[in-house]
């Protein structure tokens, strides 16, 4: 009997390994895809931002960008770039002149248009890789923009042929990992069967776990040798590109007669190409050989200097010739850092070592439920470990799409009622959120008479027509109004979860079995945001909200037929209407109306107004790359995961949950003290892992101990549920208002400053009346 | 019989009715136009559009031959014109007495002005006139002739008073090209690279000195721009063209004393002189900048911003005349003439006051002088 389940879990397993491998390779490639396609879009971008610094030139001395003026001036990029088509737009999109004469007579960039450097940007439709640089004017106003274009396939095709290698690669070590699997099941699991069901479970997730990151890492380590090399390849290219923007120049004017030594004033040129270039130098010699001019990013550069440089590393050189007769009039030699290299392939690392952990973490959510399922579908579905992969599964769908509301709203348009733009952009989101807290508010009441699993359908059916209306929307508001139904869907989902979690819980094990099922939910939501972001890399960032409509349809289809009905018993006295007394009873009952006022909300407030809002605009201001970004992220929503049911299970086993949470206060307090004292990236860091550890404690136990609390026994426990998450949500909500309160009336150091002393503040004030209300209690 | 005899007596009436319609509008259709020149003077400005005005009727197909050559040695159009009477053949005949030239003295305009109307009007052997410059273009155009006339060359038509505006000439018969803002363009130029808080210009405080000179332009466009004009105003178009130059080196040695920077306007100069008239600019270290184009730039004016070449007007002139002759009233026809623009620079005089031109400068520089003719 038990080699069936061991036959199942070791299939299982394997699809699941395979499962996770298949995420994190769709991942490493998509990243691969982009590093290949990156020096592509460098060179393009130099040569845009060529063509349109000369344009803007023009225009600032007084020439037009008439279609004559602009066909003689383009027609020598013909064989200066390979690109199929060059266009200059006017400032309202209005196509001046293209090479290509078609149709299109307005030409604009859409709002997911990525940056390549300074104010280069690009974009990518069904056909074509777009790269666009707007032509600057007289006084820093627009004149208008110059397009190129790539065309898609031929460029797929070489990046195809480039990565073909590392497909093979992948597909070995996927093999491998297979293989080591089956190994470490053999040596390290199964034998161990028998042992207690922890210490099994153990094994297994070890066993399970170190093929696929050994595999990983071993990619990683393959990597290195053609990654370094394109690198290499790519400064190359890109300093060779430099020299020759210049030397189109310089050429022009030896053709007029003008020698390279009559001409003065080449530092100035040489350092604003060089703002988004990683170089360490660039320099013009004579026809002697002798040293005219040289300038780094900074400014100009001694002879010494120079020379300096070169010692360290070889220039990329090119020689200058007469356009009439070939004669040599000069070289240009640019000095490519050398470190640039090295940096690029340290980020790739680390975005694959993010990839790692997502996989892992995919992987993680897929072991649970395959080691559940061994328990059986009817003990499976009456277990509070349950919720888990259902809520991972419903947040990977619901976050897929999360990142690019913003994206979606600027399409559409921002006028909406008149209102100013930026408060359209964030009406969505805004929308979202509101509806959330109302869904868990009136949820609160609905779960009491009819229990989680209407609830759980009715959000994710609410949720996948949301993302289909999201999809579809033809402007601002049904899209703002599709959010709010989003919403609606999210928060009926997170209240059943919890809802089912207590229910199946034991005063003893809620905190813990809590943090579980919100281990499940980071883990979702990290997922899920992923592969928003490769679909969307792949597929356009309109395709993600079909995908997560898709999905959840898919959930909801599944979980109708297969969730089991379970009898809801009401096991509370209360009636399922409430009384404006019964809910006066409830706010101003001391305990409770402390934990709402001086725990929830602004313990909600700060998480949200520091995490989502302050440091990652703080640290793009410094910046810091998106990518180090999402890492700060990714540490937040591992240590909630890892965290959170250890410390869930210490808040089970504790008599006085309100010190636990005082502690989180403190910590909250010393995560906002941490951004005072420290500086940068180290500062961001160490106040997310401050947030995550409060995260750990504040969501496990706020939850328990409202419950605990009389008055909740008298309101309702599902209602108490319902009005302590829309607590939460009023403190997200206010979140991100205070940080602008407070950044318009404050600097910011006065403000957190100011945040910091509010936040301990309301830790006392929490204590202070909790503990004095229980120890009257205890006295008595 | 006589039935018969009537009814073929109409047909042939019919017929012969048709012919002669027939034979008008083949006429209508093959029409030459007779095409007269008036100019206030002689100029080299003048000499470059007629040229290639008549290169731009040839490659329209409205002349067999317009290839007619500048002369080096003078400033005066009528050897150009005798050129054309003789070798141009086509749909324009270019009358071979045709030119009139008032040679820059007032009396002769008038009497010039007399003698074009009186033809036009009563010997009627004229389809079409060329008035080359303000006082030519003032002449033609304040007299309703009933022919179409092109006033070109001039500096701004609608300040002279020859046109209305920009967009209507206000005149069925009357034409004229206009580049509007094209001193505003230059100005603001000089000024963004030279940022000088004084700018000098010498010219002819008289209406058509002004006009000559758009001098309504330039003091608006330094209004804008918060510049300070310093004048200089004395008698430049005299009939004694010494004195005349004696006038402008005059007005150009007390600027150089008192500005920033020299805005040359049109002058009758001739080339050979402007050397001579730029050594105080020189000498004080102050930038100048050319209004009529690169051709003083390459006698010694730092810089100047003008149409490119004569080619770009003499194609839009030619366009506006083939327009007319193929219907079109003359005030039906675009007047805007937008020309490419060229940057020419002086990198003689650069290094003479002292300025090291940048290479962004140079990058859209596309004439670049290195030498200053001695002076004469």
């Amino acid at each position: 009997m038990h080699q069936l389940p061991l036959r199942r879990l070791f299939i299982g397993g394997i699809l699941a390994l395979l499962c996770a491998q298949l995420l994190y390779g769709t991942l490493m490639l998509s990243a691969l895809y982009k590093q290949y396609q990156e020096p592509v879009f460098q060179i393009n971008g130099l040569v845009c931002q060529d063509i349109a610094e000369h344009l803007g030139l023009l225009v600032r001395v007084g020439k037009s960008l008439r279609p004559l003026t602009l066909e003689r001036f383009l027609s020598q990029y013909y064989i200066r770039t390979e690109a199929e088509n060059i266009a200059v737009t006017d400032t309202d999109g209005n196509v001046i002149y293209q090479w290509k004469k078609n149709d299109e007579r307005r030409i604009a960039m859409p709002p997911d248009a990525k940056p390549v450097f300074g104010q280069v940007q690009k974009f990518s439709t069904d056909d074509s890789f777009w790269t666009v640089c707007p032509i600057t004017g007289r006084q820093g106003l627009i004149a208008g923009h110059v397009f190129m274009t790539l065309d898609k396939k031929r460029i797929s095709a070489l990046l195809a042929e480039a990565a073909r290698g590392q497909i093979l690669l992948f597909c070995g070590v996927t093999l491998a990992e297979c293989a080591l699997l089956a190994l470490l099941l053999q040596i390290f699991a199964f034998p161990h069967q028998h042992a207690s069901p922890k210490n099994f479970s153990l094994r297994l997730r070890i066993c399970f776990m170190l093929p696929l990151i050994v595999g990983q890492i071993f990619i990683l380590c393959m990597l290195q040798a053609p990654l370094s090399r394109l690198y290499a390849e790519e400064m190359m290219h890109t300093g060779s590109q430099l020299a020759r923007q210049m030397s189109w120049d310089l050429e022009r004017l030896a053709g007029m007669g003008l020698p390279v030594s009559g001409i003065h004033g080449m530092e100035d040129w040489m350092t604003a190409r060089q703002q988004h270039v990683s170089t360490l130098g660039m320099a013009v010699f004579d026809v002697t050989g002798k040293l005219h001019a040289a300038a780094d990013a900074s400014g100009k550069l001694s002879e010494q200097d120079w020379q300096g440089r070169c010692a360290s590393t070889t220039p990329v050189t090119l020689d200058m010739s007469h356009p009439a007769d070939g004669t040599p009039v000069g070289t240009i030699k640019v000095i490519m850092n050398p470190a640039t290299a090295g940096n690029n392939l340290q980020s790739v690392m680390l975005d694959n070592l993010t990839m790692t952990v997502v996989a892992a973490l995919f992987l993680s959510e897929l072991l649970f439920l395959l080691l559940m399922s061994r328990k059986g579908a009817t003990a499976m579905s009456r277990s509070p470990e349950f919720m888990r992969p259902l809520i991972f599964a419903c947040l990977f769908a619901t976050e897929m799409s999360m990142s690019y509301v913003p994206i979606r709203i600027g399409e559409l348009g921002l006028d909406l009622f008149g209102l100013p733009p930026d408060v359209v952009s964030g009406l969505p989101v805004s929308c979202e959120l509101f509806t959330a807290g109302l869904a868990m508010f009136a949820g609160g009441f609905w779960s009491q008479k009819a229990g989680w699993r209407p609830m759980l359908l009715t959000g994710l059916a609410l949720a996948c027509l949301g993302s289909c209306a999201s999809w579809l929307s033809p402007s601002a508001l049904p899209f703002i109004l599709a959010r709010g139904m989003s919403g609606l869907g999210y928060g009926f989902i997170n209240l059943s979860a919890q809802v089912f979690v207590i229910a199946h819980s034991s005063e003893n094990s809620r905190a813990r079995n809590l943090a579980f099922m919100f281990a499940g939910l980071y883990a979702g939501t990290l997922c899920g945001s992923t592969m928003g972001g490769l679909i969307a890399d792949r597929l356009g960032y309109h395709a993600v909200f079909p995908a997560s409509a898709a999905m959840l349809a898919i959930a909801v289809t599944v979980l109708f037929r297969l969730l089991p009905r379970e009898p809801w018993q009401n096991e509370e006295e209360t009636s399922s209407r409430l009384t404006f007394r019964e809910a006066l009873e409830f706010f101003v009952d001391r305990r409770m109306g402390t934990l709402l006022l001086f725990f929830i909300i602004p313990n909600a407030l700060i998480t949200v107004c520091l995490f989502q809002f302050f440091m990652p605009l703080s640290l793009s201001q410094a910046g810091t790359s998106p990518a180090t970004i999402g890492r700060v992220f990714l540490l937040y929503c591992v240590i909630v995961m890892f965290a959170g049911p250890a410390f869930g299970s210490l808040l089970d086993k504790t008599k006085h949950m309100e010190r636990p949470l005082f502690l989180s206060m403190i910590i909250v307090s010393l995560s906002v003290t941490a951004l005072l004292v420290f500086d940068g990236l180290v500062a961001a860091m160490l106040s997310v892992a401050l947030l995550a550890v409060n995260t750990s404690i504040a969501a496990n136990g706020q939850g328990p101990y409202a419950l605990s609390l009389p008055a909740a026994t008298r309101f309702g426990r599902a209602r108490t549920m319902g009005f302590y998450n829309v607590a939460m949500r009023i403190g997200q909500v206010l979140g991100p208002l205070s940080l602008g309160i407070m950044m318009s009336v404050w600097d910011t150091r006065t403000g957190l400053t100011i945040l910091a002393a509010g936040t301990a503040c309301c830790a006392l004030l929490f204590i202070a009346f909790s503990l004095t209300r229980s120890s009257r209690s205890q006295e008595s | 019989m006589s039935e018969i005899s009537r009814n073929v007596r109409f047909f042939l009436l019919v017929f012969v009715a048709i012919l002669m319609a027939g034979c008008g509008h083949a006429h209508a259709e093959e029409k030459t136009w007779r095409v007269l020149y008036v100019e206030g003077g002689p100029f080299s400005n003048y000499q470059q559009t007629l040229a290639q005005t008549a290169r731009g009727l040839e490659e329209l197909g409205l002349i067999d031959n317009g290839q007619v050559a500048v002369p080096a040695d003078t400033e005066s159009t009528a050897a150009m014109w005798q050129w054309l009477a003789d070798n141009a053949d086509g749909r324009i005949k270019f009358l071979r007495d045709g030119h009139y030239s008032a040679d820059w003295d007032t009396s002769a305009r008038q009497h010039i002005k007399e003698a074009v109307i009186d033809r036009v009007r009563n010997r009627k052997d004229v389809d079409m006139i060329i008035a080359m410059g303000t006082w030519s273009g003032l002449d033609m155009s304040s007299e309703d002739l009933g022919i179409p006339v092109f006033s070109m060359s001039v500096t701004d038509a609608v300040s002279a008073g020859i046109v209305k505006s920009a967009e209507d000439s206000g005149k069925n018969n009357v034409h004229a090209q206009l580049e509007p803002g094209r001193f505003r363009r230059q100005i603001s130029m000089f000024h963004e690279i030279f940022h000088f808080k004084k700018l000098g210009v010498p010219f002819e405080d008289t209406p058509e000195g002004r006009n000559t000179a758009a001098m309504e332009e330039i003091e608006q466009t330094a209004a804008d721009l918060g510049i300070e004009l310093v004048l200089r105003s004395a008698p430049l178009d005299l009939p004694d063209a010494d004195q005349a130059f004696r006038n402008l080196k005059q007005c150009v040695e007390e600027l150089s004393k008192e500005s920033d920077a020299i805005y040359l306007t049109y002058t009758s100069t001739p080339m050979e002189k402007i050397p001579e008239l730029m050594t105080p600019i020189i000498e004080a270290g102050l930038p100048s900048f050319a209004q009529a184009g690169p051709q003083l730039v390459e006698y010694g004016v730092l810089m100047s911003l003008a149409q490119a070449s004569f080619a770009d007007i003499g194609q839009f002139e030619a366009d506006a005349m083939a327009a007319v002759i193929h219907g079109k009233k003359p005030r039906e026809v675009n007047q805007i003439f937008e020309p490419e623009l060229g940057l020419a620079i002086n990198l003689k005089t650069a290094m003479r006051i002292g300025w090291n031109p940048p290479l962004e400068i140079l990058a859209a520089v596309d004439e670049i002088y290195q030498q200053i003719p001695a002076v004469r």
